[in-house]
């Protein structure tokens, strides 16, 4: 019978595609198939910036329709704080100005306001990996497609980045600790297995660090993660547990490679933070299809508070449901420890590692 | 249920799906014996999140499955739905869907007054997949500029403009949609996406309405949804909103196109579907159903009378991806008073619930995880019932007495005693009454919802066959006394005997009633201090039928009488778990 369950990709050679999108609609600078480096600029926007609007018609007791005549600003128009806006013969020759209250831009003028706006910070978007352009949306962005080697996380701290991966720990249970981060780790991307307070994260800042990777994090640090100025990536939980193995031996061999940590995006509530290991003159790469179907002999990961992080193999799948201990009867499998241990496991406390 | 006993000798089999965030449930009904039967269930986590990102993938696996268990084929070599099924009976002769998997509406509501327009407006919200994001109102402190930036930053999918009985407020409603009209023409400027606006505000503005927004955005004028101060209306708004869900956010599922082409009918959003079988279980058995879904996205409640139902989707609430979201509403202290045991920290419980959210699909497996999932439950359907009670009035938050409760969702499954399940609802609800609770165990209600508008025949038969489980009868009574004084006296008929009981105040009893077995229940409160539903006093005979726990006596009091001291409190949690077998 088919049973099916969630899947992670740990790739070493796959086909990435992934969409880099503006954070609002601006201007796309790239065609498609066009070849992008990671620091190319491929998208550009400003970020929305404060609206003024300047009542005319009330402030001067004047209708709409009268406004109109007497603008000396029109839309589009670049103004500076106390340029005058409307000016009007009051009595006795006296002049009634309205001025700007900002610096900033007339962005519409109608039934009787001025709409007035700052000027807004540009954004620049950039690729971030090395790939090609296979698909432009104009205003938006584009899907940018790599050759590289793949890992899909489970939280980030919403930032993106690149930088050279250097392994901080030998084993992916260890804590990475303030002492350790020193000079040596400016610009790198540094993988462990987790932290536990917030002076390693902030010596990670004072030192310069591009981004991390961790196996969990505890929900304590969420709040102190979600203000450092680099990416901070989890593979495998929140709370306690290491990095499941395979995750941790693939970032091994990819160590002093250039990585780069996406977040999920904003845009795509069903999609995954993800490390992209590009090598993009490698071929072979992996056909990008997950299985749909859990096997005898398929890697799993364990989602269960016991066995946290803890990666097994199918050693039997059963068709019909079984009682838990706590006395739930559910479909599940038989899956071996890397001890040798044999535990049944529910199929929906499964993750495929594919 | 007159459809019970027609005997059907052709006819087609249905299969439906129902697609949600986190799992897909495929049903089959066909003829058996001359009526219309449930015969296969086939399920499989939802495709729709990475790696996959293609609804088709999971719907497939799920038939897959289903084929796996009644020996013949659903899908053809390329994976496309066999229909008609065919002579050798591979295939189903119709297919349809319901559907719980698209993301709430982003909703912007401009009104003017919070406890008039506005209060209607959030109602009409209630009843559909749908989430407000923003309100401009009368008494938004905020200028007319920051409302502008906030339309435009926000990017709703639709804007709910209320405000003005007919023929009423006229100036201030056009004020509100003046600044839409600004906002709109200044976003239209660089982003193509026209958002969707709803008017249903003072019906003699809809010209001036459509002459300003006509061109900036996606126009629908709907009925006033407060036609007069003592009026609410909210039907053809309701209708609009779900209609646009549809358009916006099912339709554009990835993947969805191809299970869309199987669908003889539109697909009917799952909430929908919940509210249509209530009503028609409401007006075949006149009763008062009360149904609860906890999904993991959403917690739906739906409260059905013969002639009329209400639906209320909570969408900031849920059992798993949602369940972060919930915490921000749920006060941790809240969900640790239900904890039966010291061994669980404030720290483990909001860990369970960050990876619930990561992890919807988990099922607990240690006794730690069981507590917690029942907390957040209770937690859940207690913030859901609020919600609906303040939109139905319910006195005391509480639900009025009703004859049936019908629970259905993931997390129910998860519990593994019927005595966990009915004791976690009684806490979370604390109803009075005598009612009997039903679990839909195989997800079978939603597929019953859709067909009953179209083929009734096969809800009729189909439902008369018992395919949902029965849980077991409550009797809750409220009222005050001093623990251990007389409360209700029990008299249960049976075929093997007759039970009197005496019920304590203070007590929660089981009194066991195997499944199938019948019994006339006859429940008088011991004086006019205690209350049953039915007025103080006044007592009730009626029969009742078995189920997996029995007949439940719940006389703790209302509000649940729960010790501030943490031990002391644990001991009277962990005591009623025990009275009921959990």
């Amino acid at each position: 019978m088919l049973h099916c369950t969630t899947v992670t990709h740990v790739r070493p050679l796959a086909q990435i595609r992934r969409p880099r999108l503006l954070p609002a609609f601006g201007e796309v600078v790239v065609r498609r198939g066009q070849h992008v480096t990671p620091v190319q600029v491929i998208a550009r926007t400003t970020q929305p910036a404060r609206y003024v609007i300047v009542y005319g018609s009330r402030a001067l007791k004047i209708s709409p329709e009268e406004m109109a005549g007497l603008l000396r600003v029109k839309e589009g128009d670049v103004v500076e704080h106390g340029q005058p806006l409307l000016v009007m013969q009051g009595r006795l020759r006296r002049r009634l100005i309205l001025k700007s209250p900002i610096d900033g831009a007339v962005v519409q003028v109608g039934n009787g306001r001025i709409v007035l706006q700052e000027p807004g910070v540009p954004i620049e978007l950039r690729a971030l990996i090395e790939g090609r352009v296979v698909s432009v949306l104009p205003g938006q962005g584009v899907v940018l497609e790599t050759t590289g080697g793949q890992i899909q996380g489970l939280w980030d701290n919403g930032r993106d980045g690149t930088g050279k991966l250097r392994l901080a720990v030998a084993d992916p249970g260890d804590r990475l600790t303030a002492d350790q981060l020193n000079a040596e780790y400016r610009g790198a991307v540094v993988a462990a297995g987790h932290v536990a307070d917030t002076e390693t994260l902030e010596a990670a800042e004072a030192n310069g660090v591009r981004g991390l990777i961790l196996g969990s994090l505890p929900t304590t640090l969420r709040q102190a993660v979600a203000e450092l100025s680099f990416p901070v990536l989890v593979t495998d939980a929140l709370g306690p547990g290491a990095m499941a193995a395979p995750i941790f031996d693939l970032l091994q061999q990819s160590a002093d490679r250039n990585v780069t940590l996406f977040a999920r995006l904003r845009e795509r509530p069903t999609s995954r933070p993800e490390i992209v290991i590009p090598m993009p003159a490698a071929g072979g790469a992996q056909d990008g299809k997950p299985p749909t179907e859990i096997r005898a002999g398929q890697n799993v990961r364990l989602i269960h508070a016991a066995y946290q992080g803890q990666v097994g193999r199918v050693v039997h799948t059963y068709g019909l449901a079984r009682f838990t201990p706590l006395g739930s009867r559910v479909p599940g499998a038989d899956v071996a420890l890397g001890n040798g241990q044999v535990v049944f496991v529910p199929y929906t406390n499964l993750d495929v590692i594919a | 249920m007159s459809g019970e006993n027609v005997l059907v000798t052709t006819g087609a089999s249905f299969l439906l799906t129902d697609i949600g965030h986190t799992t897909v449930t495929a049903v089959l009904f066909e003829i058996v014996d001359g009526v219309y039967r449930f015969t296969a269930r086939g399920q499989a986590p939802s495709t729709l999140a990475e790696p996959w990102e293609n609804a088709a993938i999971g719907v497939r696996n799920a038939l897959l499955q289903m084929t796996s268990r009644i020996s013949r084929p659903l899908l053809d070599a390329k994976d496309w739905l066999i229909m008609p099924q065919n002579d050798q009976g591979a295939g189903v002769d119709r297919f349809g869907a319901t559907v719980s998997a698209g993301e709430p509406l982003r909703v912007m509501l401009v009104g003017l007054l919070d406890d008039v327009s506005l209060a209607s407006a959030r109602r009409v919200l209630q009843t559909s997949y749908a989430q407000e994001i923003d309100c401009l109102s009368l008494t938004d402190s905020r200028s007319e500029a920051q409302q502008v930036e906030a339309l435009m930053q926000q990017r709703p999918d639709v804007i709910l403009i209320a405000g003005g009985t007919d023929d009423g407020d006229r100036d201030r409603v056009l004020a509100r949609v003046e600044t839409v009209a600004i906002a709109l023409e200044l976003a239209g400027r660089t982003d193509v996406r026209r958002p969707h606006v709803i008017f249903a505000g003072n019906r003699a503005l809809r010209g001036a309405v459509q002459a300003q927004l006509g061109e900036l955005a996606m126009l629908h004028l709907v009925d006033n949804i407060r036609p007069s101060l003592e009026v609410e209306n909210v039907h053809a708004a309701s209708a609009q909103v779900a209609a646009l869900y549809e358009d916006l956010k099912v339709s554009t599922l990835p993947g969805l196109s191809d299970v869309a082409d199987w669908c003889g009918q539109p697909m009917v959003p799952t909430a929908q579907a919940l509210a249509l079988i209530s009503r028609f279980l409401a007006s075949s058995r006149e009763e008062h159903v009360l149904t609860i879904d906890v999904g993991s996205d959403s917690v739906t409640l739906v409260s059905a009378c013969p002639n009329e139902s209400w639906l209320s989707v909570a969408t900031e609430l849920g059992s798993g991806r949602k369940l972060a979201d919930a915490l921000e509403r749920v006060d941790p202290a809240d969900v640790m008073r239900w904890m039966p045991t010291a061994d669980v920290s404030a720290e483990d419980t909001l860990t369970y619930a960050l990876n619930r959210t990561l992890r919807p699909t988990r099922v607990p497996q240690t006794e730690a995880e069981l507590w917690m999932e029942s907390a957040f439950l209770r937690e859940l359907l207690r913030l859901a019932a609020t919600d609906a009670g303040r939109a139905w009035a319910w006195p005391n938050e509480r639900p009025r007495p009703f004859d049936r409760l019908i629970l259905r969702g993931n997390v129910f499954a998860a519990i593994p005693r019927a005595g966990q399940i009915i004791l976690a609802t009684l806490d979370a609800l604390q109803p009075t009454g005598v009612f009997a609770v039903s679990l839909d165990a195989y997800g079978v209600l939603p597929a019953c919802g859709a067909l009953v508008t179209t083929d009734p025949l096969v809800t009729v038969q189909a439902l008369g066959q018992n395919i949902l489980v029965e849980m077991g009868w409550v009797i809750a009574l409220t009222g005050r006394g001093q623990p251990g004084q007389s409360a209700l006296e029990l008299r249960l008929e049976a075929e093997g005997g007759t039970l009197e009981v005496d019920v304590a105040f203070g007590s929660l009893e089981v009194l066991p009633l195997a499944p199938g077995q019948t019994a006339r229940l006859t429940a008088k409160p011991a004086s006019r201090h205690f209350d049953i539903g039915h007025g103080p006093g006044q007592g009730r005979t009626l029969t009742v039928r078995g189920g997996l726990l029995g007949l439940v006596i719940d006389a703790r009091g209302r509000p649940l009488p729960l010790p501030a001291a943490p031990d002391e409190r644990q001991q009277r949690v962990r005591q009623w778990l025990w009275d009921v077998g959990g």
